[in-house]
């Protein structure tokens, strides 16, 4: 629902909110002396439920609607609202009667229930219907939830007036004339939608009769897919929105009956990787679907039917001309849906969707399993041998008489050697460069970050513990510290961004793979150069295998030069801190660069590690493939 | 805003006609003899062996009927068949139109409607009265929704009782005069075009304006970077 007349004081379209507004509260009260009627409402409303679910189909089900009496909420915006997340309808009585709509609760109900199996009828649709709204809006991100509920609700009512037979025009009538330009435009399509005379719903004129018979026609075109049909919603909406005001300072379009209210976090799967969410959206009068031959120049006027030459654009081919989000934009349709939590989570949620298609196996140790034990005959238990040894039920069928020593038997347990292995994973220790040279992966979308991304959840995947670590310069140091199944702490390292200076951690992996005495000077206590004898150290033979993965650019130098720029002269591959530790680590290394050109330097100064490069987004899937490649034949 | 659509005369108001719902219940019903195919009346000359219409024929008959004590001349013959043989397929739609209009015509529903008793004064009279019709139908209407299509959906069978009612200086009797001419800016195809050119035409002007201050922008900010 929608409108635009009422209760609170004069908030222009300026004044809008940035965000939706939070799930409304319920509140604890004491009753009130007028529950009475509140009671005699919610019967009513209720027993209108069925006959709305039947509006969209005989097998429609939904769960019943929370109708809110008089102060049992707090912060609603609108006397109806739904959750696509919570699956649920919402009515506030209190304003249903300050309305004067109690009689319309077929309507009403039918409209909400109506977001939930039509318009937007799931968090994806709402996503991509968002996204488009978003590129016809250009420059009012911050209507975008709002024009995309007011798509929904046309194209709800316009499908409950004209084919469930709920009539919507008296609740419009009940509600009245509307204020502003946005609202009087959208009645006006609805008149031209049920051809009601002018004015029947819009009030007296003037009226933008081009624009809304140019709405009336996307409405009917776009009747099956609403998000196609959004973003040229979004665009002749526009200049109305930026000049709506309601006469007298009362309300306009901000103030809406029905809203949408979503939690915070809540999911949108597909979002992320939606091909069609960057689709340029196309005006409704050069949208060939929507004015159809209307389109063809006034000198096209060939009184035989023939081929279409009037069409502008071939809708395929402009249609398949997106993209999908950037984290950026991800996250500003989420701020719309009002499911965004902060930047940072909407960049995990982008990134873990993208790199899921791209997740590899990771390597596994196969170890014995533990011995297994095998029942045997039963021996004499005796007087001495450890009381809850005695096997009481062999026992008993023995002799009904207990004398111990004498009639007291005990199970004799042998063990052999399972035959099968446990397949231990191999621990990820990632590190991820953020210095300034790295692309921020929270604005743009970052091959390399969306490499990190696949190297930690394909190891969280095959049940591995990562440690993930994000650097810059000296002091610059973010991550899980330790080793963790905690894929949101691992993301947030992955996304996490400093822009600083170059310095690789060289502490922090010495201290994560290397015996204290096998440290450099610097670091730990004693210095030691080459480490083959620590290799197999007790400690080390304890835990699992480790594989090191960094994610960086040319600055990985500073792994391999003590934190330095450069490599020094007498520079010795195979004594750096980084090659004992990938020696330590026993899982291997890979170095996941940004790189330009052929990465032989690289591959020379770090033996024990496998050097990919990402450097665009086709990059990616090659990686991902070369990575598996290796990774598999690590198994042990 | 209201485009005029050479349907009617606009010194002449519109008066009330049958309701709507009568037009275009006649308009359903219409025969298929009265809806040749595209191309199927060829030059109006028979062909023997093949059924044919002779639109001039039909249209004539009909005035006949509107206009018992009328005489039909030869020139009006003669006017018809130049009507419906203008060159490049025009002459061809333009007498599927008129199949169409004078089988309106023909409805005694609307021929009693009161207020043309001022208007069917005579067999003259009435014979100028279906003539101009027909051709204001077939001129202004046909070019833009094609004949064969006005019995098939609702949509286009309330553009063509609109505008046969129009065209007759009539509204539909069940809506106002003000109401029938803002539900026909609504509905006609040729207004609609006109009206979607318009706003075409806008919308490519706001792209361009987009676009050109969106390099314009890209411009400013890469000279930003570069002087970093």
């Amino acid at each position: 629902m929608r409108g635009g007349r009422r209760r609170g004081t004069g908030t222009s379209a300026d004044q809008a909110p940035a965000v939706p507004a939070a799930l409304p509260l319920p509140v604890t009260r004491a009753p009130r002396p007028d529950d009475a009627r509140y009671a005699a409402l919610r019967a009513a409303w209720t027993a209108a439920w069925p006959e709305a679910l039947g509006a969209w189909g005989r097998f429609t089900r939904l769960r019943p609607p929370r109708l809110h009496g008089a102060g049992e909420v707090s912060g609603a915006t609108s006397f109806a609202w739904f959750s696509l997340g919570d699956v649920e309808v919402s009515i506030d009585l209190e304003q249903v009667l300050a309305e004067g709509i109690e009689d319309h609760a077929v309507a009403v109900l039918a409209h909400e229930i109506g977001h939930h199996v039509y318009s937007p009828a799931d968090m994806l649709t709402a996503g991509r219907m968002t996204a488009q709204v978003r590129l016809g809006l250009v420059d009012l991100d911050h209507r975008a939830g709002l024009v995309t509920n007011l798509w929904s609700d046309m194209l709800i009512n316009d499908r409950l007036q004209t084919r469930a037979g709920i009539d919507m025009v008296g609740l419009w009538r009940r509600l009245g004339p509307p204020q502003g330009e946005v609202m009087t435009l959208l009645l006006r399509t609805d008149e031209i939608l049920w051809s009601l005379p002018a004015g029947t719903l819009s009030g007296p004129g003037p009226h933008a009769d081009a624009e809304a018979q140019v709405l009336a026609r996307l409405v009917r075109t776009y009747a099956d897919d609403p998000a196609a049909g959004a973003g040229g919603f979004a665009m002749v909406l526009r200049p109305f929105l930026a000049r709506d005001t309601g006469s007298g300072g009362g309300q306009t379009v901000v103030d809406l009956p029905c809203a949408q209210h979503e939690h915070p976090g809540t999911p949108v799967p597909g979002l992320a990787t939606a091909a069609d969410a960057l689709r340029p959206p196309v005006h409704p009068a050069l949208d060939p679907r929507v004015v159809g031959t209307l389109a063809a120049p006034e000198d096209s006027t060939s009184p035989t039917p023939g081929p279409q030459t009037g069409l502008q654009r071939d809708p395929v081919a402009s249609q398949s001309a997106g993209s999908t989000l950037t984290p950026a934009d991800y996250s500003a349709v989420l701020q719309s849906l009002g499911v965004a939590t902060s930047p940072e989570s909407a960049a995990i949620a982008w990134y873990r969707e993208h790199a899921a298609r791209h997740l590899v196996p990771f390597p596994t140790t196969a170890t014995p399993a533990a011995p297994e034990t095998l029942l045997g005959g039963l021996d004499p238990w005796e007087t001495g041998d450890d009381l809850a040894d005695v096997d009481w039920t062999a026992t008993m069928l023995a002799s009904p008489v207990v004398v111990p020593g004498m009639t007291t038997v005990q199970r004799h347990l042998d063990s052999t050697t399972s035959t099968e292995t446990d397949d231990q994973p191999v621990d990820l220790d990632l590190y991820l460069d953020s210095s300034g040279s790295m692309p921020d992966p929270r604005h743009q979308p970052a091959p390399i970050a969306l490499a990190g991304a696949v190297l930690a959840l394909s190891a969280l995947r095959s049940g591995a513990r990562v440690q993930a670590t994000t650097w810059s310069g000296p002091g610059q140091i973010a991550g899980t510290d330790g080793f963790t199944r905690d894929a949101t702490a691992v993301m947030s390292a992955v996304v996490a961004y400093f822009g600083g200076s170059t310095s690789f951690p060289i502490p922090l992996l010495e201290q994560t793979h290397l015996d204290e005495a096998d440290r450099t000077p610097s670091t730990g206590s004693t210095a030691s150069a080459g480490n083959a004898a620590s290799a197999g150290s007790p400690a080390r033979s304890r835990r699992r295998r480790r594989h090191i993965a960094v994610i960086s650019d040319s600055g990985v130098v500073s792994m391999f030069a003590d934190g330095a720029w450069s490599l020094p002269e007498d520079f010795e591959p195979l004594t750096t801190s980084a090659v004992r530790a990938v020696r330590a680590a026993g899982g291997g290394g890979s170095l996941v660069l940004n790189v330009a050109g052929p990465p032989d330097r690289y591959v020379d100064m770090a033996p024990g590690y496998a050097v990919y490069t990402v450097s665009a987004w086709e990059d990616v899937v090659p990686f991902a493939r070369d990575l598996a490649r290796t990774l598999w034949g690590q198994n042990a | 805003m209201t485009v005029r659509d050479g349907l009617v005369d606009p010194a002449q108001p519109l008066r009330p006609g049958p309701t709507l719902a009568t037009v275009m219940q006649r308009i359903a019903q219409t025969p298929a003899d009265r809806l040749p195919a595209v191309g199927a009346l060829g030059d109006g000359s028979p062909r023997p062996g093949r059924a044919h219409v002779d639109a001039a024929a039909v249209v004539s008959d009909t005035l006949a009927d509107l206009a018992p004590g009328g005489v039909r001349t030869q020139q009006q013959i003669a006017w018809l068949r130049t009507f419906f043989s203008a060159p490049g397929g025009f002459g061809d739609q333009r007498a599927r139109a008129a199949l169409i209009t004078s089988w309106v015509l023909a409805d005694p529903a609307l021929r009693r409607t009161p207020v043309l008793a001022d208007v069917l004064t005579g067999p003259e009279a009435t014979t100028d009265w279906a003539l101009t019709a027909i051709s204001r139908l077939s001129t202004v209407l046909a070019p833009v929704l094609e004949p064969s299509t006005w019995p098939s959906t609702t949509a286009t069978r309330e553009e063509a009782a609109r505008a046969v009612l129009r065209a007759c200086g009539l509204h539909p009797g069940d809506e106002t005069a003000v109401d029938a001419e803002a539900r026909w800016q609504t509905v006609s195809t040729a207004i609609q075009s006109l009206v979607l050119a318009q706003l075409a035409e806008e919308a490519r002007r706001t792209e361009e304006l987009n676009r050109a201050l969106a390099e314009k922008r890209a411009r400013e900010a890469a000279a930003q970077v570069s002087h970093v």
